[in-house]
């Protein structure tokens, strides 16, 4: 099929599946403006038992839709931007729905055609751009369907075409979909500005003891780096409660001020941190850790020194046993994360999660939402992030740990994801690799790390007894 | 006397804090954590003497402005951890009603409940010598009994010395201008029967890890390393310090000759750990 012939397709196909999502959407005794054409839906609607305006003049229709008072607006399925008429639909009627079908002109399927020189460019915006001009006219998405694109690979292999989309699709999710339809409702707050300089730390605290979350918070009061947000996620159920967290937040930032917010939905609260922070740098911890002073400090200088879009830290796993007079740290080991960065390090601890800091204008559209870590922390995002971005890693002293009662979780299986990476890079990991295969020096080191390792665990007295004679020997 | 606490004299806790070349911002942090401290329920009264080791009396007007009709003294000179802190202790110890002082480093930030918890795990048992705060983010690796929460020795960084011990072994051995004082108090204290814990609920917000090594640091540290070991009667450890310290350019000096110390002094004493002394948890 032409590119044209499919374009005309998925036209018809958007205006059909909005015609059912409207009758999806209605309810007898609604009152439904349609500002384009649709007798067969009109109909349908008036016979469902809805009150009905069709399409009025485009010089008549602010005011008549304010005399209407609609509780349902649908949009016209058009090729062109569809912004303008959303603006003008929601300040008519700000109580509506509103119902529209755009056709994607960021459609990756699209893009490829047109960078092959195989069709003109799509004309319209992007799914992504109305989403964000959505926010910005304070509306909030209530339904969201896509339509998914049809491959067109016949001048590509279809392996590389599945993983040019696929990365695009990594980095923008409606790069996917040829088309949307969706459902709008007034935002219950506006979306926050992005305030440059801060930094804005999504904090889960959902199983949680108060020591635990008090310690963090002290960590935090005493960071070096300012301005700082703090986005605590503490779901109805948890074990602490609100005038607890409060009571603690408001305690430590007397030591120095930090402003916060509580965000208490019973799941998906990191998504919606995400959503509300308002910082230019992001950051996830859990209420299990704790940070060294200079932790973001570090890690926001190296990423305002270069041009990577984020950064992460070595860090320390802590075994903290619980006692009758306080918490006790039985042993403290590092992550085995070397000199340098490694993909394989992020997928293997999830926890590094807890590690990092993303600078948000420089990620484009990639979603930063992750998913509330019940029972332990999970690895999508890290390696979403890694999937198209080169981090920084500061190599050198950990700066945070993770405090934790037991050991390290398995980590669950990888995301399936494409990456993007430059060659030289590629080589440079596979020589580090060739090479510590080949040092016998450092597999020497790496045997009695290990050997130590089990004589400290197995036999601590041996282990003692040995550690002070060779203290002594060397010194 | 600090604003808002009661009448000099009427606090059984003194805190000493002894200044040198401090900066603004951190002596704010460590007010406003004496402020929360002061707030928290269950914590005892207390007073807070400031004294300046520094060259000249440059902060007085900062301790001043962030802590409005605090005690600051000047030293003149530049006096040591030891002095200073033995000066203000046996001027705390003067008032009968005081029970303990408090070593507080300039450069920590005390959590709100740190001090309630010092003095209760103070007066947890009879003859309790010592009590330090658990440094914080990055504690000591250095062991601890978690059930009794005895230690091999108390770091100076927030360490509660009682009336009972400082009238029984007095303060801090003098010659130590800085560095290992606190070690030598502590053997000194188990040695004496006294019990030396640490109080696992006090946080002081303490972290040096990332500072710069300045060669100053590392000579006072390897001088005072050297006389502890010769004053313990380890001389091959004595010797090994000294020659590390005058490799780092440090001014030759005689190790004091001690004699033989008694069995109690070297049975708490260990040496087999370099800097730690004594066995690290990991």
């Amino acid at each position: 099929m032409s590119t044209g012939a499919r374009d005309s397709v998925l036209l018809e196909t958007l205006d059909s599946r909005l015609s059912g999502l409207v009758r999806e959407r209605v309810r007898a005794g609604d009152r439904v403006a349609l500002l384009g054409e649709a007798p067969e839906l009109a109909r349908a609607l008036e016979a469902a038992g809805c009150a009905v305006l069709a399409v009025p003049a485009t010089g008549e229709r602010v005011e008549r839709m304010r005399a209407f008072a609609p509780t349902h607006v649908v949009l016209p399925v058009e090729e062109g931007e569809p912004l303008p008429q959303v603006r003008e639909a929601s300040e008519a009627a700000p109580g509506a729905e509103l119902l529209l079908a755009m056709r994607n002109a960021g459609a990756s399927a699209a893009l490829l055609e047109t960078l092959l020189g195989m069709a003109p460019g799509r004309p319209g915006s992007s799914a992504e751009a109305v989403l964000r001009g959505l926010t910005e006219l304070g509306l909030e998405v209530r339904h969201q369907e896509l339509i998914p694109c049809q491959d067109s690979t016949a001048e590509l292999a279809p392996d590389t075409a599945r993983a040019l989309r696929r990365l695009l699709a990594q980095l923008s999710p409606t790069s996917e979909a040829d088309g949307v339809l969706l459902a709008l409702g007034r935002a219950a707050s506006r979306a926050p500005s992005r305030e440059p300089g801060l930094l804005s730390i999504v904090l889960w605290a959902g199983d949680t003891p108060a020591a635990s979350l008090d310690e963090t918070l002290f960590s935090l009061a005493c960071q070096e780096y300012r301005p700082l947000e703090l986005l605590v996620v503490l779901p109805p159920g948890a074990s602490l409660k609100e005038p607890d967290a409060r009571a603690l937040l408001e305690r430590h930032r007397r030591l120095r001020d930090f402003s916060y917010q509580l965000i208490r939905v019973p799941e998906g609260g990191m998504a919606r941190g995400v959503r509300e922070a308002r910082g230019q740098y992001l950051s996830f911890l859990d209420a299990s850790c704790v940070v060294y002073p200079a932790h973001y400090v570090q890690l926001v200088q190296r990423l305002r020194e270069g041009s990577a879009a984020w950064a992460f830290a070595r860090s320390r796993w802590t075994l903290v046993r619980e006692t009758a007079g306080g918490r006790f740290i039985a042993e403290k080991k590092p992550f085995p994360l070397g000199d340098h960065f490694e993909f394989s390090h992020l997928l293997e601890h999830p926890a590094l999660l807890y590690g990092l800091v993303i600078d948000r204008s420089r990620v484009g559209a990639l979603p930063l939402e992750v998913a509330d870590p019940v029972e332990a922390p999970r690895a999508d995002l890290p390696a979403r992030l890694a999937s198209l971005f080169e981090p920084v890693f500061t190599a050198g002293l950990a700066t945070w740990e993770w405090r934790a009662l037991g050991p390290e979780p398995m980590a669950l299986p990888a995301p399936p994801l494409q990456v993007l990476l430059p060659l030289a890079s590629l080589e440079e990991r596979l020589a580090r690799a060739q090479a510590r295969g080949e040092s016998t020096k450092g597999l020497r080191y790496q045997a009695i790390d290990r050997l130590n390792q089990r004589l400290r665990e197995r036999f601590p007295g041996t282990h003692a007894r040995v550690r002070s004679l060779v203290s002594r020997v060397l010194r | 006397m600090s604003r808002g606490g009661p009448a000099p004299g009427s606090s059984p806790v003194w805190l000493g804090i002894v200044l040198y070349r401090n900066s603004r911002e951190e002596l704010e942090r460590l007010v406003a954590s004496l402020a929360a401290t002061r707030e928290t329920p269950g914590t005892p009264a207390f007073q807070v003497r400031w004294l300046d080791n520094s060259p000249t009396e440059a902060l007085r007007d900062v301790v001043l402005t962030v802590s409005p009709g605090a005690d600051y003294r000047f030293s003149g000179a530049n006096l040591g951890f030891g002095v200073a802190h033995n000066r203000l202790m046996a001027e705390a110890f003067a008032d009968p009603s005081v029970r303990h002082y408090v070593c507080v480093n300039p450069d920590g930030v005390l959590h709100p409940e740190c001090l309630r918890e010092l003095v209760t795990e103070a007066e947890r048992r009879p003859r309790t010598g010592l009590v330090e705060a658990r440094l914080f983010p990055d504690e000591l690796p250095k062991p601890y009994d978690p059930e009794t929460h005895e230690t091999p020795w108390c770091s100076g960084c927030v360490l509660l010395v009682r009336r009972e011990l400082f009238e029984s072994i007095g303060g801090f051995d003098e010659r130590f201008f800085m560095y290992c004082e606190d070690v030598d108090l502590s053997w000194r204290a188990r040695a004496a029967g006294f019990s030396v814990r640490v109080a696992p609920r006090a946080l002081v917000h303490h972290y040096t890890v990332t500072r710069e090594l300045s060669p100053d640091r590392e000579r006072r540290v390897r001088r005072s390393a050297a006389l502890l070991g010769a004053k313990y009667g380890d001389l091959e450890f004595a010797r090994a310090r000294m020659k590390e310290y005058l490799e780092l350019g440090g001014a030759p000096f005689e190790l004091p000759k001690e004699s033989r110390p008694p069995r109690a002094l070297a049975r708490v004493a260990d040496f087999q750990h370099l800097f730690e002394f004594a066995e690290p948890r990991w």
